[in-house]
Formats: C-alpha cells, sequence, structure tokens
C-alpha cells in the first residue's frame, strides 16, 4: 500500500503531501485544488507505467507475469486509448517525456529551474520501496524535459534504503529507470519487490463517472483489446463510458465478480435485479423487480434507469473486483446519489479497501476520493485522519492541504467544539459526532 | 511634495449570504478614505445556522439569557467560525495579517425594532454581547497558543435589526426625510420597499447594485452612522483604522 505521496509544482500544488489510509477524503472549496491533486497522482502513475520496458513490468512481452492471474490488472488506464498528443509522444514512444508532460502542469509561478517532482513511499509485507520522479527544463536533451528518477528499496529485515538513479549522472529525457533494472543483477526478492511497485504505481485509476457515459449515449472510441478476464477500471473508462459493455463481459467471464456486484447492487436498489443481454436491443437489458412476484423481472434500456443507479453500479463493479488495483481515485463520488444510500457507497469503498492485513501489500485496494457533500463527509467522523481540507492560497496561488484532525482537534482544545480524546490503534484520535461535523460544515468552519 | 504612503487592509467578512457579503464591503469602503487601499475578501464562515437555533432555543425556552444552553452553544460555534476565519483570511493576503486587518462578523438577526432607540434594550444587546464574548474567547485561545497582538486581526461583531438591508436603507433615503418608517418593517416587506422583491434571491446581480449598493457612497456614510445605531462600531474602527 503507498503510505504517502509528495507533489512539488504541479499545478497549484507548489508542496504538498498527503498520507495515505484506505479510503481518503479531499474536501474543499471550487478551485481549490482537489482535481488537481488526484490529476498529479494519475499523472505520476502514467509516467510510471511509461517507463515500463514492455507491456509487462520487466517480463517481455508473451512472457509469463510474475504472481500470475492479477497481473493481468497491471494494465494502466491509458493503455490502448488511441491518444496521439499533437508534437508529442505517443504510444509507441511511451518512454519519452516530452512537453506536454511538463510545461502545461508546471506551477505557473515556479521559477524556470524548479523541478515537478513527485515522491512516494510504498509497502509491502516483503519490504519497502521510495521512489522519486522528477521533471526539469533542461536544454541538454532532445525534448527540452529532463527526467531524474531515485528509487530506493529494502527487503526485511533489512532498513536501510539500497538507491539507484537514473538520470541523475547524466541527463535523459527517459523515464529509463525500471528498463535499467530489468536488465540489472538484482537479488530475485528485490526484483519482485520493485515490480509489484512498479505494478501498483503504473495500475491507478482515476474515475470521473459521468451519467451519459454511463448509460451508454456517448460513443466508446477507444481501441479495446478482450482481455480474460476482463480489466474492470481500464475496460470501465475515466468517465464510464464502457460501463455497459464491462457489465456483460463480467457478467460472462466473471461469475463471482458479477454475483457480488448484484449483491451489492440490491443492497443500494432493492428493486434491481440484475443486467443481462437482451435479444433484440443494441444495449443491455436492466433488470428490476417491480411487483411482489419474484420470478417477475422487467427489462429496462440503460437511459431510462436513474443516475445514482448507474453511478453506483460502476462503484459497486470496481469494489466487487477479486484484484483490485491499488489505488482509485474517484471525483464527486456522491453525484446523483441520494443522501441515505451515500452510507452504502462508503461501506463498499471499505469493504474493498479490507483491513490493513487483507493481503501482502496491506489493505487490498486504496481509495481518494473529493467531495463537496456534508453526506459523505459524516461517514468520516470516525476517520478524520484521512480527511484533508484543501485550500487555495491567493498569495503565490499554491493549494494548501491539512488533514481535518488537526483543524478539528485544534477545535475541540478551543472549547468551540464538544468533542473527545481516544486512543485508537495506538495513537490519540479526536471524536466528534457526525452531526457536530455536519454543522461545522454547513458553517464554513471545515470544507469552506 | 511629500509622497501619500498606500496602506493595503484585508477586511474578511462573515456574513449570512453574498448580497450580505457586498453591503459590508460597501459599508466599510464608504468610511474609508482614498489614500487606503482595502481589499475585501468573502470568507467562508457563517453563523446563520446557530442564531437561527438560538432564537429557536430562546423562544423554546421562554426567555433569552446570556448563559442559556442555547447562547453557549452560539458562543461555541462563532469561535469556530473565527478560528476558521483567520485561517482563511491569512491565506488570501500577501502579508502576514495583523491587527490593522478585519474580520466582521456579521449576521442578520432577523428581528425589526421599532425605533432606534430600541437598540439600546435588553433584548436587542444580548445577540451583539454573545458574539462580543465569542470574539474575547476567540482572543484568549489564540493569545493561550502564543499568538502575539501584531498577528491578530481586528474582530468587530455587527448584529442588524433586522438585515444588512436597513444599511442600504439608511444610505438610500434621502437626507432631511423621516427614516423613522423603516425601523419597524420586517425583512421582506423592507426587500419588498427597497427592491422591488422579497426574496433578494430573485433580484439580478446588476440590480442589486444599482438599487442598493450604489448608494452605499462616502456621501451617505454619514447618514448611516446617524440611523442605524449597530454599523457605528464599525464606521468607526474603519474610519479609525484610515488614520492610524
Amino acid at each position: 500500500m503507498f503510505e504517502w505521496f509528495s507533489i512539488e509544482n504541479y499545478r497549484t500544488h507548489v508542496q504538498t503531501r498527503i498520507e495515505l489510509g484506505p479510503v481518503n477524503l479531499l474536501i474543499g472549496a471550487n478551485n481549490a485544488g482537489k482535481s488537481n491533486l488526484l490529476a498529479a497522482l494519475r499523472h505520476f502513475s502514467r509516467l510510471a507505467a511509461r517507463g515500463r520496458p514492455d507491456a509487462r513490468i520487466f517480463g517481455g512481452a508473451g512472457q509469463a507475469s510474475p504472481g500470475g492471474p492479477e497481473e493481468d490488472e497491471s494494465v494502466g488506464q491509458d493503455e490502448g486509448v488511441d491518444e496521439q498528443p499533437p508534437g508529442g509522444a505517443g504510444p509507441r514512444d511511451r518512454r519519452s517525456v516530452v512537453d506536454i508532460d511538463f510545461f502545461p502542469h508546471r506551477h505557473r509561478l515556479a521559477s524556470q529551474t524548479t523541478p515537478m517532482a513527485w515522491r512516494c513511499s510504498w509497502v509491502h509485507r516483503r519490504g519497502r520501496v521510495e521512489y522519486e520522479l522528477e521533471l526539469a527544463e533542461d536544454e541538454r536533451v532532445a525534448t527540452r524535459v529532463a527526467c531524474r528518477e531515485r528509487l530506493g528499496f529494502a527487503l526485511y529485515p533489512r532498513k536501510a534504503l539500497k538507491w539507484v538513479t537514473s538520470g541523475v549522472e547524466t541527463p535523459t529525457h527517459l523515464v529509463a529507470l525500471q528498463g535499467r533494472l530489468a536488465s540489472s543483477d538484482l537479488a530475485p526478492g528485490e526484483e519482485e519487490l520493485v515490480t509489484r511497485f512498479f505494478k501498483d504505481l503504473a495500475t491507478c485509476y482515476c474515475f470521473d463517472l459521468q451519467p451519459a457515459f454511463l448509460r451508454g449515449q456517448v460513443a466508446d472510441t477507444r481501441r479495446i483489446v478482450d482481455a480474460d478476464p476482463p480489466r474492470i477500471p481500464w475496460e470501465l473508462g475515466v468517465e464510464g463510458v464502457g460501463l455497459q459493455r464491462t457489465l456483460l463481459r463480467v457478467r460472462a467471464k466473471e461469475q463471482r465478480t458479477f454475483d457480488n456486484f448484484r449483491a451489492a447492487m440490491e443492497r443500494f436498489e432493492p428493486s434491481f435485479r440484475g443486467v443481462k443481454d437482451h435479444p433484440t436491443w443494441e444495449y443491455p437489458a436492466w433488470q428490476f423487480r417491480l411487483t411482489p412476484d419474484a420470478q417477475r423481472f422487467d427489462d429496462f434500456p440503460p437511459y431510462v434507469v436513474s443516475d445514482g443507479v448507474l453511478r453506483a453500479a460502476a462503484v459497486a463493479l470496481l469494489t466487487s473486483m477479486r484484484n483490485p488495483p491499488a489505488l482509485i481515485l474517484l471525483e464527486e463520488v456522491e453525484n446523483g446519489v441520494n443522501q441515505r444510500n451515500l452510507a452504502s457507497f462508503l461501506a463498499w469503498l471499505r469493504q474493498a479497501a479490507g483491513p490493513s492485513d487483507a493481503s501482502d501489500r496491506g489493505h487490498n485496494t486504496q481509495f481518494v476520493l473529493t467531495s463537496h457533500s456534508a453526506g459523505v463527509l459524516r461517514e468520516f467522523s470516525e476517520h478524520l485522519r484521512h480527511v484533508f481540507h484543501v485550500r487555495l492560497h491567493s498569495h503565490g496561488y499554491h493549494s494548501v492541504i491539512r488533514d481535518l484532525e488537526s483543524i478539528v482537534s485544534a477545535l475541540v482544545d478551543a472549547g468551540a467544539l464538544p468533542g473527545e480524546y481516544e486512543d485508537s490503534q495506538g495513537r490519540r484520535a479526536v471524536r466528534v459526532t457526525p452531526g457536530d461535523l455536519t454543522e461545522l460544515w454547513f458553517g464554513g468552519s471545515i470544507g469552506g | 511634495m511629500e509622497e501619500a504612503t498606500v496602506l493595503t487592509r484585508y477586511v474578511g467578512t462573515i456574513a449570512d449570504g453574498a448580497t450580505d457579503h457586498q453591503a459590508l464591503h460597501a459599508s466599510v469602503r464608504s468610511a474609508v478614505p482614498d489614500r487606503e487601499s482595502l481589499i475585501a475578501i468573502r470568507l467562508g464562515q457563517t453563523i446563520r445556522d446557530q442564531v437561527n437555533e438560538f432564537g429557536r432555543g430562546c423562544s423554546t425556552a421562554g426567555r433569552r439569557w446570556f448563559c442559556d444552553t442555547p447562547a453557549e452553544r452560539l458562543r461555541q460555534r462563532v469561535v469556530a467560525a473565527l478560528i476558521a476565519a483567520m485561517d482563511e483570511l491569512q491565506s488570501h493576503a500577501h502579508r502576514a495579517i495583523g491587527p490593522r486587518d478585519l474580520i466582521v462578523l456579521s449576521t442578520d438577526s432577523e428581528q425589526s425594532l421599532r425605533s432606534r432607540q430600541a437598540s439600546l434594550e435588553d433584548h436587542s444587546v444580548l445577540l451583539p454581547a454573545i458574539l462580543m464574548r465569542a470574539t474575547e474567547e476567540f482572543y484568549e485561545r489564540r493569545v493561550g497558543w502564543g499568538y502575539q497582538r501584531d498577528v491578530l486581526p481586528l474582530v468587530v461583531p455587527f448584529v442588524t435589526f433586522p438585515s444588512i438591508d436597513l444599511v442600504v436603507a439608511a444610505a438610500k433615503v434621502p437626507a432631511g426625510e423621516s427614516f423613522a418608517h423603516w425601523y419597524g418593517l420586517r425583512p421582506r416587506q423592507m426587500k419588498r420597499e427597497l427592491y422591488g422583491v422579497e426574496d433578494l434571491r430573485l433580484l439580478p446581480a446588476i440590480e442589486f447594485g444599482e438599487r442598493g449598493l450604489a448608494h452605499i457612497t462616502r456621501e451617505a456614510c454619514g447618514a448611516i452612522y446617524q440611523r442605524v445605531p449597530a454599523a457605528r462600531p464599525l464606521l468607526r474602527i474603519a474610519g479609525w483604522l484610515s488614520s492610524s
């Protein structure tokens, strides 16, 4: 699991560090920098994915990938997407770092010599990895943007990190470290550790689910290669354009995942019964039970299904996966969803994340959400250290991020809010009621 | 010739809504002379819900008192709002916030007064007094946390009776014309007479500017001071700041 990320000079984030829990929430005013933070993580992931020597990390095409069938999930979200940036790198030139990766995103007030940088810490049952990637303007390289990478890793019980670098001594425009490691003499345990790290980093998925896309009213123009089993997050697409198709594929190929999805949806919407191929429609039929007759279902085309149900379906599908990606980013998860159902949403996410010892990498998966909803915030009243308030400072035009636990603790200490402290997992945590939290939100004392 | 020094002051407002912020900014500007550079900021905090809850709590109890539970709860929430407001004001400033910067802690009481003098009666001073006490508690907490006076903004509580529209009316009604009629008006009546609508959300921004804000000028500052007692501390402080 990822312990923390830090970002420098990416859009409004001059210097931001975020300590991640299993399910994390970003709140703040419009234009504060919440989506920029998600974009920064996504950008980092894309660059890491671009650095892979081949389609599979450390494994040439056609080779068995380490770790078994779950490696099929290691396809990045943009893999196979028909994108060809003007004048820049395309799918066939994945290792190049070009202007489009740097100039549009660099903080506008940063000096010319200041790099844009990402850092992260990742832990696994077998060891720990820290990774840094910097992009900096450099006339000496072909694309005018140099890439510097540093990777530190340690197999337990060793504590000190062993560092390898790329682009530090000799400037390069390539995200080359992974390729260099692939041809180096790493010990088998070390190779597996860094392989898993890069796989986790490269499979960070970001979703900004939109109703027209979820309904299938927007054509899916991506070049999709059917994989078996389905690569759910990738096939779903950022806005959910592949939902209808993916559901049918999951139903046909991944019965257990589909059963989990249907059970979750039935809890969300009791009349929901499933999704199936329709003999004459070009789109799947969504089945609902409208009468007490348990055997009678009615079929509906997706474009008449409620926005909230479609969005719930996309999230339920993601959280029903057997081998979820390491990091899932969800924009404004509450849109179209009734307040009462938000608790179900958040419960799905927590169940999908699992406990801290759920897998070799700790939590099964981690989520970062953005929200403008007091209803979502209520669900985090016992997890305040995983809620982050993002605020844009006018001076220097930069986002500042602060965890809600420190904000709420200050209010409790000031006697401005009833609350109490209790020991939780070996640390002192502040507890306030969901009602008080909501009241502070509406009063603008938090979240504004 | 001596060059005038332009001072920049930040004025953050805590208010019930967008039009209240605009009217407050205009009021402060009306009291500040030309040489002052004033940066007005709408802060994201509001105490409207807490004030309404306080009003309901008082009605239920059948009396109003400084130490009642509703008053205590209101005071707590105001302290929370001020702590957040100071952070937010600092996030907008290009220098460290200090005592020459203002946080205007404003809310509409939604209670009409019978006359100008009624603002001195007990039930009229209770809400401002709670805000003042919360303000002092805010300073007490900040000082307790090690903040020095030169990094703390000046907080000015400003409770309007019944709403900020009384300030607009005071600026708009020509000098020499009786103003007594406006004191007894309920908030909706006052809005109807001032702007032609009972709900300001229905009034386009440009018309609010023409029918309301355009009248809050430096020339009208004296009329506001004379007709709206609750506005006097704010106008005095704004004027005093300008000469400091």
